[in-house]
């Protein structure tokens, strides 16, 4: 009985003292700056659209294009997508009428504490979960545009999937948040 | 016999609480304000910043000294940024909307180029003023290498398939007091929630 006890307190502090370390840690993970990991690849021709029963089910949460400064050469488009099925999806490509350039990107801290964008193949969306790429978090860069698309216009972006299919959504271009 | 098991639970319990408590109590004596933002243990007297901006339709020389009696935010960015820095002066921006006119009075901005190759004053001035009201700043090599060295600000360029390139760089904001000292620094993905952000500026304004 006396050393289940002694378990337990041991336990308990163990607990305490993994809290304290978790909080120590958020601390200085917030001391970290931004990065912009993926850059620019050039977009993709257009395809005949398809979208599986799965990607139809796909709900957009929120979407944006954050608006710049004319002549600005790059801008971001922002989505937040949720997954209702019980199918996980990846994104795996992003191209609109409107840029040139469209590409998927993270922004991580690289070893430096630089926040670095990295261009990435894919990015997932869990069944029953969320993808968010958001300021700071990721984005969809999109350059070299035709005509520089201004706050209260649409922009059609497409997205593609791993299972083939692809889905445009009509994002409002506003300036950030 | 031993004691029953849930007195020997409750015991764990409560050995649990006074630990997180004397956790909680020494952060609360290390950090009286309990801070948002990421504080420097011992405030740090900031370096200056001198360069040039885009005022008044013109090129000119523009120096911020720490210390001058604002209350200030200094963000080192860039402006083919299509994703941290705007949203970076944005929200730095919808922070100082919040203030009352006296606080404002008392508070800036000031946005340093990692690009200066690329951003001429006009262009960084185009850009601060399209997402908030800061004071754009052109500081050309070696000295931005300097400048950056003392606030731990780390920059390397990137290039982009396709052409061009990035800058990979340190993305905090640092809070500096009016008497010139390092207080504290949010990383961009605190800066959202304005209200604790402004929370940290009225504390370090009102003590300094």
């Amino acid at each position: 009985m006396k050393s289940s006890l002694l378990t337990l307190i041991l336990c308990a502090a163990g607990l305490a003292t993994g809290l304290a370390a978790a909080q120590t840690e958020a601390q200085s993970a917030a001391q970290a700056g931004h990065s912009m990991p993926g850059m620019g690849m050039p977009a993709q021709p257009a395809r005949p659209m398809t979208a599986s029963p799965a990607v139809k089910a796909l709900k957009l949460v929120q979407g944006w294009v954050s608006a710049a400064p004319p002549g600005a050469e790059e801008l971001s488009a922002y989505v937040v997508l949720s997954n209702p099925g019980r199918v996980a999806l990846t994104l795996t490509g992003v191209s609109t009428p409107t840029a040139g350039s469209a590409m998927l990107m993270t922004t991580a801290r690289d070893a430096a504490g630089r926040e670095s964008m990295q261009m990435t193949a894919a990015m997932k969306i869990p069944a029953g979960g969320t993808l968010k790429v958001l300021p700071g978090q990721a984005h969809l860069m999109l350059r070299k545009f035709g005509r520089q698309p201004q706050p209260g216009e649409n922009v059609a972006v497409t997205l593609r999937f791993s299972d083939g299919s692809a889905r445009t959504f009509s994002l409002p271009v506003r300036k950030l948040p | 016999m031993g004691r029953p098991w849930y007195v020997s639970a409750l015991v764990a319990v409560l050995a649990a609480l006074l630990l997180l408590g004397g956790v909680w109590a020494y952060t609360r004596i290390r950090s009286p304000f309990p801070y948002y933002g990421t504080v420097y243990d011992a405030p740090q007297q900031a370096a200056g910043v001198s360069g040039l901006s885009f005022t008044g339709g013109h090129v000119t020389p523009y120096a911020f000294t720490p210390g001058e009696g604002k209350t200030t935010a200094v963000f080192f960015g860039f402006t083919h940024c299509p994703d941290v820095c705007p949203a970076t002066l944005a929200y730095l921006e919808r922070a100082r909307q919040a203030m009352t006119p006296a606080e404002r009075a008392k508070f800036q901005v000031v946005f340093v180029s990692l690009d200066p190759d690329r951003d001429t004053p006009q262009r960084l001035n185009d850009y601060a003023k399209y997402f908030g009201d800061a004071q754009s700043v052109q500081v050309k090599e070696p000295t931005l290498a300097t400048l950056a060295r003392s606030y731990a600000v780390s920059y390397v360029k990137a290039p982009l398939p396709g052409g061009g390139y990035q800058i990979n760089h340190t993305s905090a904001t640092f809070l500096i007091d009016a008497v010139g000292k390092k207080r504290l620094l949010w990383d961009v993905t605190q800066l959202g929630e304005t209200a604790r952000v402004l929370r940290d500026i009225r504390q370090v304004m009102g003590e300094s």
